[in-house]
């Protein structure tokens, strides 16, 4: 690291880390605000977590997802449709995931350096995941509600053997 | 060296720096690290959460919810970190340049593996005593399989040799949970040589001596330019040279002899010790810097005058160019003077034995020959060498970079020693030119003639 770099490294995410951010959070809270204390801790988020990654921050970053996550918590408690609850909690997760990548690259890289594409790719799989994951998980839940135990069950056994392939890595 | 950690002086508490430990751009050129990032876990965490609360409250939303988190956790765990098969090509728009220039260095890299690397993260390894003028030699990009890249930097160049270091890079998955981290080692050296300068200083030397106490050959008469004095004609005076209109007046044949000028041989002495990398503050030039072109410039003017100039360093490394002048001389003073390993930009690991390389200077110089001193002059031993040498027959002069800061007490009490260095130094009359670098070096030697001759 040589000298001019150290006066001006600046730790500080991308614009377009801070952007993603931004709209997946403020996605979440809509899809959320379901109850008063899911709104307001979704609104506690969607303040806090833009700011974090902003200001390059892990702890404000922390808080702010906290609070998305808890007011996703709240709704879903409060009997949410499961899927307005997909979607608050799948954009919670990409709040989270390009918030948290964001300020990542940009400690490692510092603001000065390109980074959109690593930043943009990386939030299009996650999305792409997230949504791919949420289709399914909704298929099956229609499957299972419509009266039809045997395709549920077959189904959840396909779940368990995938979650203990997982584990066993 | 270091990539990842946040520098110091930033608006980083330590606790938080702590945590960036792990992803730290830190790693041995040649190896390879492997590592989880663990970042998938605190969504494990709120899928559980979600499953108990909604074991509790039997909301099916809450249940879908904690699959839709344990499926992202599976997602984390898929995924294998991305090889690191890169080539790295640099382009240095000029690997010769002056110093204080602006280089451009575009990188390029291209993905030689047969898998899209998602997220693909590239520190260049910048000489390390270069400044990043403009731009960041830091990049991070997605690259498919054969896809290039390319970025650029402004580097300022600073004198020396300068080694390009290896091209540190991380890979990421396209989850992230897990990353890989190596270099890629691309050599690319610039070599900043700073020309001499141009224009003479009127650089003073002190009056010659020679072992034989009491004369002064510069102070005698013979062949040369300026009238002296007339004497005698002696047999054997060429004819060109007596005085034919007083031989005319008086009848006696008169030589006329005119002031001789010696050609002397000066050795100019760098202090190049890690005690003489001193700057005022850490990223400023050192005094060594300065006393380098403080060298320069006398060189330059001491060689238009025909003398002989040496040049060699007190340092660790072995460094002597024998007295001389011309073309020649000069190419290989340039080059001394801005790539030798014991003038390195970069304060040397040894020590230097001080009274060795006295030693040497003395056994190597001619027995007249004159020495100029450039020196921060941070310690005595310095200034003692200086006096041994002027004791020595070696008439001195110290030529002295002040490097030193105000801003503690401990650094003011070292400029008080400095000064009271200087004022010894000059009370044995060693003349000493004061440079303090925010004016020209010929202004200070204008500024310091006074006490000189």
């Amino acid at each position: 690291m040589s000298a001019t770099e150290i006066d001006t490294f600046d730790p500080r995410p991308g614009r377009a880390s801070v952007a993603l951010t931004t709209v997946a959070a403020l996605v979440a809270v809509l899809a959320s605000a379901a109850t008063l204390p899911a709104a307001a801790a979704g609104l506690v988020g969607v303040v806090l977590l833009p700011i974090g990654v902003l200001r390059g921050s892990r702890l404000l970053h922390r808080l702010g997802s906290a609070g998305l996550f808890a007011a996703v918590l709240l709704a879903g408690a409060a009997g949410s449709p499961p899927i307005t609850m997909l979607v608050a909690a799948g954009a919670a997760v990409v709040a989270w995931d390009a918030g948290e990548h964001g300020i990542g690259l940009g400690r490692q890289l510092g603001s000065a350096a390109t980074m959109w594409r690593a930043q943009g790719l990386h939030t299009v799989a996650t999305v792409a995941v997230g949504a791919v994951v949420a289709i399914v998980g909704y298929l099956v839940y229609e499957v299972a509600s419509s009266g039809q135990p045997t395709t549920a069950v077959v189904l959840l056994l396909v779940a368990a053997i995938l979650f203990t392939f997982l584990l066993d890595r | 060296m270091s990539f990842g950690s946040v520098p110091t002086g930033t608006k980083v508490s330590e606790s938080e720096r702590d945590e960036d430990t792990a992803t730290a751009f830190d790693i041995e050129p040649g190896t390879v690290e492997d590592r989880q990032t663990r970042r998938w876990y605190g969504v494990t965490v709120f899928a559980l959460l979600a499953l108990g609360l909604g074991v509790l409250t039997r909301q099916p939303g809450l249940l879908l919810t904690s699959a839709f988190g344990i499926a992202f956790a599976g997602y984390g765990q898929l995924t294998s970190p991305p090889p690191i098969e890169l080539a790295v090509e640099r382009s240095i728009s000029d690997t010769d340049p002056d110093a204080d220039d602006t280089v451009e260095v575009t990188v390029t890299v291209c993905n030689e593996s047969d898998r899209l690397l998602p997220d693909l993260r590239l520190v260049d390894g910048v000489p390390a005593k270069m400044t990043v003028e403009s731009g960041s030699p830091r990049h991070a990009t997605a690259l498919r399989s054969g896809g290039e890249t390319t970025f650029s930097y402004s580097l300022r160049t600073r004198r020396g040799h300068h080694e390009f270091e290896p091209t540190t890079v991380l890979t990421r998955d396209a989850s992230g949970a897990t990353e890989r981290l190596g270099t890629v080692e691309t050599p690319d050296t610039v070599d900043c040589e700073p020309s001499l300068p141009s224009t003479a200083v009127d650089f003073p030397l002190r009056a010659q001596t020679t072992r034989h106490t009491g004369r002064f050959p510069a102070d005698s008469g013979g062949p040369g330019v300026e009238f002296y004095a007339t004497r005698e004609y002696r047999t054997g005076d060429p004819l060109s040279r007596v005085d034919w209109k007083r031989t005319a007046r008086t009848g006696e044949l008169t030589t006329v002899q005119y002031r001789v000028e010696r050609s002397v041989s000066v050795i100019l002495i760098v202090d190049a010790r890690a005690a003489a990398y001193t700057a005022p503050d850490p990223y400023a030039p050192t005094a060594v810097e300065a006393a380098i072109e403080a060298a320069r410039h006398v060189y330059v003017s001491l060689t238009d005058e025909g003398h002989d100039v040496g040049i060699t360093a007190l340092s660790p490394t072995e460094c002597w160019l024998a007295p001389g002048h011309g073309a020649d001389h000069r190419v290989q003073a340039r080059e001394l003077l801005s790539t030798h390993p014991a003038l390195s930009p970069s304060a040397p690991d040894e020590d230097t034995n001080i009274y060795a390389a006295v030693q040497r200077i003395k056994q190597r110089a001619s027995s007249d020959a004159q020495v100029v001193l450039f020196s921060p002059l941070t310690d005595d031993l310095v200034a003692d060498s200086a006096i041994r040498l002027d004791a020595h027959g070696h008439r001195a002069t110290v030529v002295t970079p002040d490097s030193s800061a105000h801003d503690t007490t401990g650094h003011q009490l070292a400029s008080v020693r400095r000064s009271l260095r200087l004022a010894d130094l000059r009370k044995r009359a060693i003349p000493v030119v004061d440079w303090d670098g925010t004016e020209s070096f010929e202004r200070a030697l204008a500024g310091s003639t006074g006490g000189l001759r």
